[in-house]
C-alpha cells in the first residue's frame, strides 16, 4: 500500500471511531442531563407528606444501601454532582452538622447525579464527607424524587415520611434547625 | 426590534450562503464579477448581523419581553451592565455572538488577506462562509434568538447569579472568540489546498490568524480559572472538566501550529504537517463547541438540554471528514522543499514541541472519551480524574518546558557544539543552581524541584538573549542601555514578543507548581476575639458587623493578620444574605503576594456571633494571574505590523561555519 494509502486507513479509523463513540454517547444518555440546572438559591418547596419512595444505592467507595433500612432515622437526602459550584460550597457544612449529629437517630444519604463517578470520588476525598454517597447512574432514583436541579435535598422523618425539600445550598444553620425539627415530631 | 433582529438575521443567511456558492462559482468559471459580488456579500453579512446583535441589545436594554430570550435571561431589576453577560448566557444569544464575531473576523482576514494569496482567496472565501451559513442555518430554524412569547410577561426570570460576576464579562466571550476564531487560519488552510497552491502563501495570514485566536484561548481559559478561584469559594482554579479539556485542547493544537508554522515561514519545511496541525485543532474547537451545546458530558459549563447536540455532532462529523478528504486529494502536491538537516537544530526541537503538545491534547481527549468506552465495554463508567491527568501530562508540560529554554536558543538548520555551549551553558547553569539552591533549603519534592530548575533555565536564557542584544547594540550604535532594549524588541518583534509570551507561560509553571504542591487548607469556627493559626500566619477575628441593605443584609467580618506578631493586614470577608430569596453569597478575601496567599472565605455566620471560616494559603498563585496580561502584551509585539522588511528566509543547503550565531526566529 501507498504512504498515501496508509495515511488514508490510518486518518479515517481513528476519525470514523471517534464520531461513532461520540454518537454512541449522545444517544446512550439521551441528550444532556445537566446543564445549567444548578440551584444556586435556598429555596423551600411545599410538598405532601407521603411515604418516600424506597430505593437502593451502590456506595461510592464499596457496599450498598438501601433507604428502608434507615427507618427510624431522620434522613436527609442529598443530590449532588462534582461539578456543581454550590454543591462544593456547602459540602464543609454537611459535613460539620453530620457531625454534630454523630449518635443520634441521624443519617445523611449522598445521591451523586449526573456526574463521571471518577471526579464524583476526588470530590468526596477532598471534602472528606463521612456519611454514606451513592452514585445514581442511570438517574432512576432522581427521576422518582423529581429532582429540578442540584443541590436539592429531601428531608425524611423517623417514620419514612418525606416531608420537606430544600433546593439550593444550605448553611449549616438551617440544616441543623431543620433536623432538629424533625427529630423533635 | 424583534423583527428588525429576526429580519436582519434571515438576509445574513441569505448573503452568506449566496457568498459560499458564489465564490466558488466564480471562481470555477472564471467570473471575477461573480467573486467580487461574493466578497462584497460577505461583508454585507457583517453588517446584516452587527444589526441583529443591535437589535438583541436594545431590547435586552427595554427589557423587551415579549422575545422570549430577554424574558429568559433578564428580569427588570437586572443593571444594565449586565446586558453584555445575558446576551450570550444562552444557547440562542451566544450562536448570534459567535456568528457575528465570526463574520468581522472573516471581513477582516479577507479584506487585509495578502496580495500572493488571491488567487486562492475565493475558496477561503466559501470556506468562512459556509461555517456562518451553519450558525445562521441553526440560529434561524432552531435557536432564533427573537422568537417571540405568545404573551408578554410581567418580568423576566433573571439572570443565572453564577454569570454575574466580573470575570464572566471576559471569559466566555473570549473562550468563543477564540474557539471559532480557528476557523479563520483553517480557511487559509483549505483555501490554499483547494485551490492547488499548497506553497507557503497562506503561512502569514495562517500565523497571524492563529495567533490571534491563541491569544483569545489562552485569555479565556485564564480568566475562567480566576473567576473559579475568586468566586467559587473553594480555593482551586482547575477542575479538567469536560468543557474545560474542551477548551484547553484546541489551545494546544492552535500552539502547536504556531510554532510549526515559524518553520514553514523561514525554511519552507513541515508544509504538510502545518496543514495537519490546523486541521487538527479546528477539528477540537469544534469538538468544542459540540461539548458545550448538548455534548455527551453534563458540566458546568453547558448550556443545558437542548436538541443542538445532533446538530453539532454533525457539524464535527463534516467538519473532520471532508478537509480530511481534502488532505487526501492535494496529498501529492504537499512536499516540502527542504529536509531536516540535523535533530540539533530548532527546526527539530519545533517538531518535538508540536510531538509534545499534541501528546497531551491526546491525553486529555483520551480522557474525556475514556468514560464513555468503559461505559460501552463493561456497562460500567470508569472516569480519569485528575490523578491521571496530572501523573501523565505532569511530566509532557515540563518537557515541553524545557524546550521552550532550548528551541528560540539553537539556530536553524543545524547546531554545532561551540554553539551549544555558548548558548545553552549560561541557562543550564541558572536552572542546576536554582535546584541547588532550593534543595539546600529544604525543599525535597522532585517534581517541584525539577520544575523551579526549568523556570529559571529558560528565564536565564530570556535574559541573556536580551542581554546580549542590548549590549550589541549599546556598543554598535552608542545607545543608551533602555532605548537600546526596547529597540531590540522593536527590530524583531516576532522573535521578542514571542520571548515575552514565554516568560507569561513560566509565571503560569510557577502558579501552578506553587498550589499543586505547597498549599494548606484549614476550617475554623471563630467566636470574635479568638484566633486561628495557619502556616505562619495568626489570624485574630474581630467581630461581625451587619447591616441592613435594601435587599440585603450584609455580615462584614474583620480578621487580623499577624506574622511573627506584627500586624500585617486587616481584612474584611464579605457574606450577604438577601431574605426574600433567602440566599446568601460570600466574597473570599484574598490577600495577594508574589510569595503567597492568602484567601479567607467565609463559610457561615452563627447566631452566636461566631463565623466559619475557610482558610487556605496558595503559594505562587500570583504569578498566575499577572501572567495573563504579559502574555497579552507578548502577543500583541509579535503581532505588531512591522514596516522594516521581514527577516530573510534562512538561505538554502550551505552548511553554517560552527559557531555562527543562532539567526534570528
Amino acid at each position: 500500500m501507498t504512504k498515501r494509502g496508509w495515511i488514508v486507513l490510518g486518518g479515517g479509523t481513528v476519525i470514523s471511531a471517534l464520531i461513532a463513540i461520540l454518537s454512541w454517547a449522545s444517544i446512550s444518555i439521551g441528550g444532556n442531563p445537566g446543564g445549567l440546572a444548578v440551584n444556586s438559591d435556598l429555596v423551600e418547596f411545599e410538598i405532601d407528606a407521603s411515604a418516600a419512595r424506597d430505593f437502593d444505592l451502590d456506595l461510592i467507595g464499596g457496599g450498598t444501601v438501601q433507604l428502608s433500612d434507615l427507618r427510624g432515622k431522620v434522613v436527609m437526602v442529598d443530590f449532588w454532582a462534582s461539578w456543581c459550584p454550590p454543591c462544593r460550597v456547602e459540602a464543609p457544612a454537611l459535613a460539620k452538622v453530620y457531625r454534630e449529629f454523630q449518635g443520634q437517630p441521624v443519617e445523611f444519604l449522598g445521591v451523586d447525579i449526573w456526574d463521571n463517578i471518577g471526579d464524583a470520588e476526588l470530590f468526596l476525598q477532598q471534602e472528606g464527607q463521612a456519611y454514606p454517597n451513592g452514585f445514581d447512574a442511570s438517574g432512576v432514583v432522581a427521576i422518582d424524587y423529581g429532582v429540578r436541579g442540584i443541590p436539592e435535598k429531601y428531608f425524611i422523618d423517623r417514620e419514612g415520611i418525606l416531608v420537606k425539600k430544600l433546593s439550593g445550598p444550605l448553611t449549616e444553620t438551617t440544616l441543623r434547625n431543620t433536623i432538629n425539627e424533625l427529630l423533635e415530631r | 426590534m424583534a423583527e428588525l433582529g429576526a429580519i436582519s438575521l434571515w438576509i445574513a443567511l441569505a448573503l452568506a450562503a449566496y457568498s459560499t456558492i458564489g465564490s466558488v462559482a466564480g471562481k470555477l468559471r472564471l467570473s471575477p464579477a461573480l467573486v467580487d459580488s461574493s466578497q462584497t456579500a460577505m461583508y454585507a453579512v457583517g453588517l446584516a448581523l452587527l444589526t441583529a446583535t443591535l437589535s438583541l441589545v436594545v431590547a435586552f436594554i427595554s427589557r423587551d419581553f415579549e422575545i422570549a430570550y430577554v424574558a429568559a435571561h433578564s428580569d427588570l431589576a437586572m443593571p444594565s451592565r449586565f446586558t453584555w453577560v445575558a446576551f450570550y448566557a444562552g444557547n440562542e444569544g451566544s450562536l448570534l455572538y459567535i456568528a457575528t464575531i465570526l463574520a468581522i473576523m472573516s471581513a477582516i482576514a479577507v479584506w487585509r488577506a495578502p496580495e500572493k494569496f488571491k488567487d486562492a482567496l475565493p475558496y477561503t472565501t466559501a470556506v468562512l462562509m459556509l461555517t456562518l451559513t451553519f450558525f445562521l442555518a441553526v440560529m434561524a430554524v432552531m435557536a432564533n434568538p427573537f422568537d417571540k412569547l405568545p404573551f408578554v410577561p410581567l418580568d423576566g426570570e433573571g439572570i443565572n447569579p453564577l454569570l454575574t460576576h466580573f470575570g464572566m464579562f471576559f471569559h466566555p466571550p473570549a473562550l468563543m472568540a477564540g474557539l471559532i476564531g480557528i476557523t479563520v487560519p483553517f480557511a487559509f488552510a483549505i483555501g490554499s489546498l483547494l485551490a492547488g497552491k499548497t506553497g507557503d502563501e497562506w503561512v502569514d495570514a495562517g500565523r497571524v490568524w492563529g495567533m490571534v485566536s491563541w491569544v483569545l484561548l489562552a485569555g479565556g481559559l485564564l480568566l475562567g480559572s480566576w473567576w473559579a478561584y475568586t468566586i467559587l469559594g473553594w480555593g482551586g482554579f482547575w477542575f479538567w472538566d469536560p468543557v474545560e479539556n474542551a477548551a484547553f485542547m484546541p489551545w494546544l493544537g492552535i500552539t502547536a501550529f504556531i510554532h510549526s508554522i515559524m518553520v514553514q515561514k523561514r525554511r519552507g519545511m513541515f508544509r504538510m504537517w502545518n496543514i495537519v496541525l490546523i486541521n487538527v485543532a479546528f477539528g477540537l474547537a469544534l469538538y468544542g463547541m459540540f461539548m458545550n451545546r448538548g455534548g455527551s458530558v453534563p458540566s458546568v459549563h453547558s448550556f443545558g438540554a437542548s436538541q443542538l447536540g445532533w446538530v453539532f455532532l454533525m457539524f464535527l462529523a463534516i467538519g473532520v471528514v471532508v478537509p480530511f478528504a481534502i488532505f487526501i486529494w492535494r496529498y501529492p502536491l504537499l512536499k516540502s522543499v527542504q529536509n531536516l538537516d540535523s535533530m540539533l537544530s530548532r527546526e527539530a526541537a519545533f517538531l518535538v514541541n508540536n510531538m509534545l503538545l499534541l501528546a497531551i491534547a491526546f491525553v486529555t481527549l483520551w480522557g474525556t472519551v475514556y468514560p464513555l468506552i468503559s461505559r460501552l465495554t463493561n456497562d460500567e463508567e470508569i472516569t480519569v480524574a485528575r490523578p491521571f491527568y496530572d501523573q501523565v501530562n505532569g511530566p509532557l508540560m515540563l518537557g515541553l518546558i524545557f524546550l521552550m529554554g532550548i528551541g528560540p536558543l539553537i539556530p536553524w538548520r543545524k547546531a554545532g557544539m561551540a554553539t551549544l555551549r555558548r548558548t545553552l551553558l549560561p541557562p543550564a547553569v541558572a536552572g542546576l543552581a536554582t535546584v541547588a539552591v532550593l534543595a539546600i533549603l529544604g525543599l525535597h519534592k522532585e517534581y517541584a524541584l525539577l520544575a523551579f530548575g526549568l523556570a529559571s533555565f529558560v528565564t536565564g536564557g530570556i535574559l541573556m538573549e536580551w542581554y546580549r542584544g542590548t549590549r550589541s547594540r549599546h556598543r554598535s550604535s552608542g545607545e543608551n542601555y533602555a532605548t537600546a532594549f526596547l529597540r531590540l524588541i522593536a527590530a524583531n518583534r516576532p522573535r521578542y514578543g514571542g520571548y515575552i509570551v514565554h516568560l507569561s507561560v513560566v509565571m503560569v509553571t510557577l502558579g501552578i507548581v506553587g498550589t499543586s504542591f505547597f498549599s494548606t487548607q484549614r476550617d475554623v469556627v471563630l467566636s470574635p476575639g479568638e484566633s486561628a493559626v495557619v502556616e505562619d500566619y495568626e489570624l485574630v477575628f474581630l467581630g461581625t458587623l451587619a447591616t441592613p441593605k435594601s435587599n440585603r443584609t450584609e455580615f462584614e467580618s474583620t480578621v487580623q493578620v499577624f506574622r511573627d506578631g506584627d500586624l500585617l493586614d486587616t481584612i474584611r470577608t464579605k457574606r450577604a444574605f438577601y431574605p426574600s430569596f433567602n440566599m446568601a453569597s460570600t466574597n473570599a478575601a484574598i490577600r495577594s503576594t508574589p510569595i503567597e496567599d492568602l484567601y479567607i472565605v467565609p463559610s457561615e455566620n452563627l447566631p452566636d456571633g461566631s463565623v466559619g471560616f475557610r482558610i487556605l494559603v496558595n503559594p505562587l498563585i500570583w504569578w498566575m494571574w499577572v501572567a495573563g496580561p504579559v502574555m497579552v502584551l507578548g502577543t500583541v509585539i509579535a503581532l505588531w505590523p512591522q514596516k522594516i522588511r521581514a527577516p530573510a528566509p534562512v538561505p538554502s543547503p550551505r552548511r553554517f561555519a560552527a559557531g555562527h550565531r543562532p539567526s534570528a526566529a
